[in-house]
C-alpha cells in the first residue's frame, strides 16, 4: 500500500512535470524544429532524451549537449551552426558558427564544452568577462561550464531563439534575484521571430529599405542595393497590448546575465549608473523600470573601478542610423504593427558573434594602452578594429557609403557578388 | 508492453491524438516508476552509464576499430567488402578509403573543393562498385571509381536543384536519396528511388505532423522485402517498395529507436544505429510485422562502446559503425 503510494507521488510528480514543461514551452520560433511546439507526445521528448530512466537530469541519456545538438545542427537540420550556415543556401547564420564561418575557420567563440578546439575537446570552463556581481571590478566575472544549453533552453522559451530567462541561468547569475527577474522579463519578451540568416546583400527580397539621414534620401531596395540587416533584439508581439517591454534591450539583458559589467543601472540625466536610488523602482513586473536599469556599456565599470564614460552606449537608439552593414536592433515602444520598427539600435550584437567569428586579430606592436585579449578576435564580425571603422567610416570614405574594407578576409559586402555578411 | 509494432494511421483528430497520447505518457511514467522501483529498487542508473533493456548482448561481438577519422558521420562497405569508405564530418571533409582490414588507401573528395567549401554526410557503393557520396554544401551527388577517380554528379532527371542528404542502393541497384530542406521558400523532406542513369522511377514524402510524414530524412535502408526505412528527427518510418507508408517504429519501451543515425540491412535482420541512445537496435524484419530483435552497445569511449554512432554498413560477415564522436569506426562481427 504504502508503495503504490509512493508509486502515485513520483508518477504524479512525473506527469506535473512533463505537463509544465509542455504548457510552458510556448512555440518560439516559426522554424518548427522539436522544440517549443511540442506536442503531447512522448516521440517529442525521444529525440532527445532516453526511455528507460527517471525523470530528472538523468533523462538525457546524451553524454554531452554539443554532441547531441549537433547530430541535428550540423549539417541535418536548417541551421548549422558548426559551419555557421543556412543549409542549402549556404547563407552565414547570425550567430556565426563554432568550428567554420563565412569560408574559415573560427577564430573565437564562446567555448562550449567539447567543441574541438585545435583537435582536442573543450572543458566548457571558462569565465565571463565583466564583474561578477555587476557593481565591482570590470574583470573576472562569472564562472561556469558553457554549453549550448547555458544560452538556449532546448525545450524552447518565448524568446525567438529560445533564449534562456536569467533565472533559468541560475548557475551563472546566482545573486540579485530582483534584478534577474527583470532581465529575464526582458528576454523572454523578445519574441518576435527574424530570420537566422543574414540577409542576401544580392536579392531585391531580402532587403529592407534603409531609413534615411538628415539630407541623404532614403535609397530603395533593388538589385544591388546595400542591405542593412538586422537582429531584432525583440518585439513584443502581442497584437493590441500596450508594450511596457522597450524591445531593443533584450539581446542585451541576455548577454548581460553573465557578461555582468553590462548591467548596469541608469538613469536620468544626472545620474550615473550606480547611484541611481532604488526608491524609483515601481511596483509590478518589472520591478524596477526600464529607464531606470539599462543592461548596457555605457556605464560600465572599467577594470580600475571607474565608469568609463565613452563606452558605446548599447540599448539606445542613434536616432539614425550610419549607413554600413553592421546590424542593429529593433527600437519601438509599441513595435505593433511590426512596420513600424526601426532597426537603429546599437546592441552587442551590432558588433559581435553570438557563437563564433573567422575575423582577425592583429594587434599593432607594442599597443600596451587597451591590453584587451591580444590576438583574440573577441567574436567580432569583423577584422581587428573592422566594426569601429565600419560606422566611423575614417578612411576616406564618404560618410554615406560602405567603409573601405580593410579586413581581407571577411569584406564588408556591399558589391552584390560577394558572400553575405551578417 | 507488446513487442509489437502499432502500426499507427494516418493524420488523425488532433484532440483525441493528445487525449491517447497524455493517458499513454501517465502510462509510461507510471510504468516508469514500477519499473524503477522494482528491479532498480529506486535507485536511477547513473547518467553516462546507460542500460539498455532487452538487449541481448551475445547479438554481436565487438572486434576492432579503425581510427582515427574526423567525425565520421556515414560508411559503407564495397559489395566484395574489401573497402570501406567513411564519410567526415570534420577534419578534412573527405571520404576516406581503407581497406576494411584497416589500412588507409586514398581520400576522395571532389575536384575543386576544400574543406570549407564541401561537406560529406552520406555514401554508399552501387553493384557495380561506383561510389556514391552525398554533399550537403555542393548540394550533389557525386560518383566516384571504386579507386577513388571523380567521374560526375548523379542528378533525378528534371530536378534542376535539390539538397540530397542521405543515399543507400539496394540489390537491384536502384538508388535511395534522401532529401532535406526547409527554406521558407522550398520545403522538401522526400525520398528519391532513382535509376543509375538518373531517371526518377519513385519519390515520395513530405513535411507534416502524421505518422508517415517526414521532418529531416537523413538515413535509409531497403529490406529484404523490399520496403524502404526512412529514419528522420522523429524516429523510422517504414514503406512499402511503391513508397505507400506502412508503419513507424515505437520510439519508447523495447526496440525504441530515438534518433536515427543510419541503418543498413543484413539477411532479414535491419540494424539501426540509435545516435542518442549510443547503441545500435536491431530489427526482424522478416515478416509483415516487424520485431526489435535485440542490440548492442553503450555509452563510452572503449570497445564495444559508442558516442553518437551515425552511418552504419554491412558487408557478409562484419558491422561498419561510425562512431562519430569517438572519431572511429567500430568493426563488429555478426
Ligand atoms: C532532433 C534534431 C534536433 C536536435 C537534437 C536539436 N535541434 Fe535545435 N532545432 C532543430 C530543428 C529542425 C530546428 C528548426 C530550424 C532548423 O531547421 O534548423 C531547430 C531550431 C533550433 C533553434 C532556433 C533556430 C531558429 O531558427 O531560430 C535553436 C536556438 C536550437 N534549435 C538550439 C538547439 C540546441 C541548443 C540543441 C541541443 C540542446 C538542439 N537545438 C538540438 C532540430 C534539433
Ligand atoms: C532538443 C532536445 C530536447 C528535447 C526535444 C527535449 N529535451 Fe528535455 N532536456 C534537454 C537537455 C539538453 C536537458 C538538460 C538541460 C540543461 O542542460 O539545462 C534536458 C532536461 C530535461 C529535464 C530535466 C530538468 C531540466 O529542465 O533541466 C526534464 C524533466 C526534461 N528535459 C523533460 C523533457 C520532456 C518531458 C520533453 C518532451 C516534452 C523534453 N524534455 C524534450 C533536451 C531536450
Ligand atoms: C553565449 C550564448 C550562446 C551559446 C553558448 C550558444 N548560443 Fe546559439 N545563439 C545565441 C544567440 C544570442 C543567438 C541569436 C544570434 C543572433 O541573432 O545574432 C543564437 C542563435 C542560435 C541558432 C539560430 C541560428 C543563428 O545563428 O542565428 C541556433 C540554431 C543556435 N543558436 C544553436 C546553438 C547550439 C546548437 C549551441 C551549442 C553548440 C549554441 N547555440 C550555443 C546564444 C548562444
Ligand atoms: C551563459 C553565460 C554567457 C552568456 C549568456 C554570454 N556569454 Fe560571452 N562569454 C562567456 C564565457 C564563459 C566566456 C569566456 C570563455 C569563452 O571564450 O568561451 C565568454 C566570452 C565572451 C567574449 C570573448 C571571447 C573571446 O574569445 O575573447 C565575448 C566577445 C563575449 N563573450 C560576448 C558575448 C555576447 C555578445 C553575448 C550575448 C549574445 C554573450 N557573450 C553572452 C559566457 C557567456
Ligand atoms: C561598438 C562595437 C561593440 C559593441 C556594441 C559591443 N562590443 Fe564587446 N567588444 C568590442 C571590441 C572591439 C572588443 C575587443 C576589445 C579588445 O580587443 O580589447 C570587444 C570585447 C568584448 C569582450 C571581451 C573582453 C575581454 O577583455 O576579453 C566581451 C565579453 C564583450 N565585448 C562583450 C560585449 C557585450 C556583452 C556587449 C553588449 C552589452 C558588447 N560587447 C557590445 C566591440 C563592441
Ligand atoms: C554601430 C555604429 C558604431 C560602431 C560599430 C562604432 N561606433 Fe563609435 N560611435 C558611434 C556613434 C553613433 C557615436 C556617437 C556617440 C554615441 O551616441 O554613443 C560614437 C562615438 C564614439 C566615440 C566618442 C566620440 C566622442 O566625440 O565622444 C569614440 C571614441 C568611438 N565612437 C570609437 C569607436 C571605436 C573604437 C569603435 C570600435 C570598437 C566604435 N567606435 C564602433 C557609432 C559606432
Amino acid at each position: 500500500m504504502k508503495r503504490f503510494k509512493l508509486l502515485g507521488v513520483i508518477a504524479l510528480g512525473a506527469v506535473i512535470v512533463g505537463a509544465g514543461l509542455v504548457t510552458w514551452a510556448t512555440p518560439a520560433q516559426a522554424n518548427g524544429g522539436p522544440h517549443g511546439n511540442f506536442t503531447l507526445t512522448t516521440s517529442s521528448c525521444a529525440g532527445c532524451h532516453r526511455a528507460h530512466t527517471a525523470i530528472g537530469p538523468d533523462l538525457l541519456k546524451s553524454e554531452t549537449v554539443y554532441g547531441l545538438c549537433t547530430t541535428c545542427h550540423a549539417g541535418v537540420a536548417q541551421t548549422d551552426v558548426v559551419h555557421g550556415q543556412q543549409v542549402g543556401t549556404g547563407k552565414t547564420l547570425n550567430g556565426g558558427g563554432f568550428e567554420q564561418v563565412r569560408g574559415g575557420a573560427v577564430s573565437s567563440s564562446h567555448t562550449v564544452e567539447d567543441l574541438p578546439v585545435n583537435g582536442t575537446p573543450a572543458t566548457g570552463a571558462g569565465t565571463a568577462w565583466g564583474s561578477q556581481d555587476g557593481v565591482g571590478d570590470g574583470g573576472v566575472g562569472v564562472q561556469g561550464t558553457l554549453e549550448c544549453t547555458s544560452c538556449h533552453n532546448p525545450h524552447g522559451s518565448t524568446n525567438y531563439r529560445i533564449l534562456r530567462d536569467a533565472s533559468t541561468t541560475a548557475k551563472w547569475v546566482p545573486n540579485d534575484p530582483d534584478l534577474l527577474s527583470w532581465v529575464s522579463y526582458q528576454v523572454l519578451a523578445t519574441r518576435d521571430d527574424a530570420p537566422n540568416y543574414a540577409f542576401d546583400v544580392t536579392t531585391q527580397a531580402d532587403c529592407p529599405v534603409i531609413p534615411s539621414t538628415g539630407t541623404t534620401p532614403t535609397p530603395t531596395p533593388g538589385p544591388g542595393t546595400k542591405c542593412m540587416s538586422r537582429f531584432t533584439s525583440g518585439v513584443q508581439s502581442v497584437t493590441g497590448q500596450p508594450s511596457i517591454i522597450d524591445p531593443l534591450k533584450g539581446m542585451n539583458a541576455f548577454c548581460a546575465t553573465c557578461h555582468k559589467s553590462y548591467l548596469t543601472m541608469s538613469g536620468g540625466p544626472g545620474f550615473n549608473s550606480l547611484n541611481t536610488p532604488e526608491a524609483t523602482v515601481g511596483p509590478g513586473t518589472p520591478t524596477r523600470i526600464p529607464s531606470v536599469i539599462y543592461p548596457g556599456t555605457q556605464d560600465a565599470l572599467d577594470g580600475h573601478g571607474e565608469v568609463a564614460r565613452y563606452r558605446h552606449s548599447v540599448g539606445r537608439t542613434k536616432g539614425s542610423p550610419p549607413k554600413q552593414p553592421l546590424r542593429f536592433a529593433a527600437r519601438g515602444n509599441d513595435p505593433n504593427p511590426p512596420g513600424t520598427l526601426q532597426y537603429d539600435a546599437m546592441g552587442c550584437l551590432t558588433c559581435h558573434f553570438a557563437h563564433g567569428t573567422n575575423a582577425a586579430a592583429t594587434p599593432a606592436a607594442g599597443d600596451t594602452i587597451m591590453p584587451g585579449p591580444a590576438a583574440d578576435s573577441a567574436l567580432l564580425f569583423y577584422d581587428n578594429r573592422g566594426v569601429c571603422i565600419s560606422c566611423h567610416q575614417t578612411v576616406g570614405v564618404p560618410a554615406t557609403v560602405t567603409p573601405a574594407p580593410t579586413n581581407t578576409s571577411v569584406p564588408p559586402t556591399n558589391t552584390p557578388t560577394a558572400t553575405p555578411v551578417p | 508492453m507488446t513487442l509489437v509494432l502499432q502500426p499507427e494511421g494516418g493524420r488523425r483528430d488532433r484532440r483525441r491524438n493528445l487525449m491517447v497520447a497524455l493517458i499513454l505518457l501517465v502510462v509510461f511514467l507510471f510504468a516508469l516508476a514500477v519499473f524503477l522501483l522494482l528491479i532498480q529498487g529506486g535507485k536511477a542508473p547513473r547518467a553516462g552509464l546507460p542500460r539498455v533493456l532487452g538487449d541481448d548482448a551475445g547479438k554481436a561481438r565487438f572486434d576492432r576499430a579503425v581510427s582515427p577519422v574526423s567525425r565520421p558521420i556515414a560508411v559503407a562497405v564495397s559489395p566484395d567488402g574489401r573497402r570501406m569508405y567513411v564519410a567526415e564530418s570534420a577534419g578534412a571533409y573527405a571520404v576516406q578509403v581503407f581497406e576494411t582490414k584497416g589500412s588507409p588507401i586514398a581520400a576522395m573528395s571532389p575536384p575543386h573543393t576544400t574543406e570549407t567549401t564541401r561537406q560529406p554526410m552520406g555514401v554508399a557503393v552501387g553493384t557495380d562498385g561506383t561510389v556514391y557520396v552525398t554533399d550537403r554544401r555542393l548540394r550533389q551527388i557525386m560518383m566516384f571509381e571504386a579507386d577513388g577517380t571523380y567521374r560526375d554528379v548523379l542528378r533525378p532527371a528534371g530536378i534542376d536543384s535539390w539538397a540530397p542528404l542521405a543515399i543507400t542502393v539496394d540489390r537491384d541497384g536502384l538508388i535511395y536519396v534522401a532529401e532535406a530542406l526547409d527554406l521558407p521558400e522550398l520545403q522538401r523532406h522526400r525520398i528519391y528511388v532513382l535509376q543509375p542513369d538518373g531517371v526518377v522511377v519513385r519519390q515520395f514524402g513530405q513535411k507534416g505532423d502524421a505518422s508517415s510524414d517526414l521532418m529531416f530524412p537523413s538515413s535509409l535502408a531497403v529490406d529484404g522485402l523490399g520496403r524502404i526505412w526512412v529514419g528522420d528527427m522523429t524516429g523510422v518510418k517504414v514503406f512499402g517498395p511503391d513508397g505507400v507508408f506502412k508503419f513507424r517504429l515505437r520510439t519508447e519501451g523495447e526496440g525504441a529507436v530515438a534518433l536515427p543515425g543510419g541503418m543498413a540491412v543484413r539477411n532479414n535482420e535491419v540494424y539501426i544505429s540509435d545516435s542518442i541512445n549510443h547503441r545500435v537496435v536491431i530489427y526482424d524484419a522478416s515478416q509483415d510485422a516487424v520485431v526489435p530483435a535485440g542490440g548492442f552497445g553503450t555509452l563510452g569511449d572503449g570497445k564495444g562502446q559508442f558516442r553518437y554512432p551515425a552511418g552504419i554498413a554491412i558487408s557478409d560477415s562484419r558491422i561498419y559503425i561510425a562512431d562519430r564522436e569517438n572519431g572511429r569506426i567500430d568493426i563488429w562481427t555478426p
